[in-house]
């Protein structure tokens, strides 16, 4: 049988903000996902607001007064588009001294068309690369329209030129899922996600057989899915109480802890 | 609280388990499937569910009506846990689907849904291609499940063609469907979806303050979900007992015993 208690706060890696146009769903302001994460247990996000991904003109207010507003409970992910990509080290600098909650990036080629491994994010890789930032890179095998940019061969090939930063394989590559874990157990510096590849059944089990247990972190994409259904993957998952606490909180504490002040 | 899942699947698939992803398109994945009946139990046990409305993996695989045979094959013994549904193909072409043969058949094996593939079986589900079954269908308040994929326009065509037809919205994914789901639970009263991949934020309250827990009916789409996040995402919600209730068991159970045949 299942315990569904769960006896310490959660710590989520993997959140947005604010409104994709092409979804409805209410509680997405930075407010109303404290509300949510105080009635679900989640004690931190890392999050990375839709505007900063899909507005090319977004100011990034969103996710510089959350963390102002909650720097303990709300961390994020400076969000990359290939325009934005374009930034000097100065500049990136600047971006993390004056926003000390931002602790790292947030990248999805396949949204933008542009593959992982293309020099346009170069300059961002290289940053959190020098500065053991976190990478959340959203990872497909297969992609919505035409080649993926991130599948595990791209994956793999940044991999190989950034050993520093941590890469975080956002959905765990779904549709090459075996091949990421292949990567989490050759690389080091990275991780495996829940987000939406935690619910399928068994998926979770494989992760910590063959990867462990301490490469997995756990992931929502809230507010577009509630944290109640991606915990209950994880809950009805066939680990054992300390593979789940890695999962549910001990990876990302350590992670974070890790994150050096720029 | 008892459960009943509205949407569980058994067998062995001949390649990797499709999945239908957070938007909305199909990947493949390797995910841990039921390949008897025994094993289903076993999960619905770990999980503690008591009953499930079943297909079989070769109903949409292989043929459907080879697939149907298979179905209840898979479940002999096990039918005071494991509920049969069957797929239906139209019967200008697969005579065995005639209403006089077909329907009869449901009744001699107690099959209490029907599922309609439409897409991988390469038919339209409509007026023109299944009128004589469709209004049967209607008629005997057989629940209908249909699959949105991404093509709503289909279900909608079908619900103002036959709008009293008792359909059963399954595999919805992931993210929000509202904007597609709202209008219909708004329109047709014998419009229902299952839950097991609803994971949409405050969704099971606002769907009971707007239409009524009565629409909604547990599922956890099995195997291509861990059972729990539906469950867990069930418990969680901030509704009435009685609602929940309604929602894990008596609705799918009602419309069970709705059924004239």
């Amino acid at each position: 049988m299942i315990n569904w208690r769960i006896d310490y706060d959660v710590i989520d890696m993997h959140t947005h903000m604010g409104i994709q146009n092409c979804l409805y769903y209410p509680n997405h302001d930075m407010d109303s996902m404290v509300q949510l994460m105080d009635e679900a247990g989640v004690e931190i996000i890392v999050s990375s607001p839709c505007e900063d991904l899909f507005n090319a003109r977004s100011n990034r207010q969103q996710i510089t007064q959350s963390m102002q507003k909650y720097p303990d409970r709300i961390k994020g992910y400076y969000g990359v588009t290939p325009a934005s990509a374009q930034v000097s080290h100065k500049e990136l600098d600047y971006i993390f001294k004056n926003n000390p909650g931002y602790v790292g990036f947030k990248l999805l080629p396949d949204y933008h068309r542009i593959e992982v491994t293309s020099e346009v994010y170069q300059p961002i890789l290289k940053y959190a690369d020098e500065n053991g930032l976190l990478v959340l890179c959203h990872t497909w095998g297969v992609s919505m329209n035409g080649e993926s940019c991130n599948s595990a061969d791209k994956i793999i090939h940044i991999l190989e030129r950034y050993s520093n930063m941590i890469l975080i394989m956002g959905h765990s590559i779904q549709g090459q899922v075996d091949l990421a874990i292949d990567i989490a157990v050759r690389y080091p510096n990275a991780y495996l996600d829940t987000c939406d590849t935690g619910r399928l059944n068994g998926v979770i089990e494989k992760m910590v057989r063959i990867a462990g247990a301490d490469k997995i972190l756990f992931g929502t994409d809230a507010p577009m899915q509630s944290f109640y259904y991606p915990l209950g993957a994880v809950l009805g998952a066939r680990i054992t109480p300390h593979e789940r606490y890695m999962i549910l909180r001990g990876n990302a504490e350590k992670l974070l802890k890790k994150i050096k002040k720029i | 609280m008892k459960y009943f899942d509205a949407q569980a699947c058994i067998g062995d698939e001949i390649v990797n388990h499709q999945v239908k992803n957070h938007e909305g398109f199909i990947v493949l994945e390797k995910v841990d499937v039921a390949k008897d009946a025994k094993e289903l139990i076993m999960h619905m046990d770990y999980v503690g569910i008591e009953k499930a409305l079943v297909w079989h993996v070769a109903m949409y695989e292989a043929d459907p009506t080879s697939g149907n045979k298979i179905l209840l094959d898979t479940i002999a013994g096990y039918e005071n846990r494991l509920i049969p549904s069957w797929t239906i193909l139209p019967s200008i072409t697969d005579k065995e689907y005639s209403p006089e043969v077909f329907f009869e058949q449901m009744k001699i094996h107690r099959i209490k849904a029907l599922r309609a593939f439409p897409e991988i079986n390469r038919y339209l589900l409509n007026r023109i291609t299944m009128k004589e079954q469709l209004d049967i269908i209607t008629e005997l308040k057989i629940p209908l499940y249909v699959e949105a994929r991404d093509n709503y326009d289909a279900v909608y065509s079908l619900l103002e063609e036959f709008p009293k037809l008792t359909l059963i919205l399954c595999n919805i994914g992931c993210w929000p469907s509202a904007r597609y789901i709202y209008p219909l639970l708004k329109t047709y009263p014998n419009f229902y979806f299952e839950t097991g991949d609803f994971g949409m934020v405050n969704g099971f309250e606002e769907i009971c303050q707007y239409f009524g827990s009565e629409r909604l009916l547990f599922g956890t789409n099995f195997p291509t979900n861990n059972p729990a996040c539906s469950m867990y995402m069930l418990m969680k919600a901030k509704i009435p007992t009685r609602d929940k209730e309604n929602i894990a068991y008596y609705n799918l159970q009602r419309l069970i015993e709705e059924v004239k045949l």
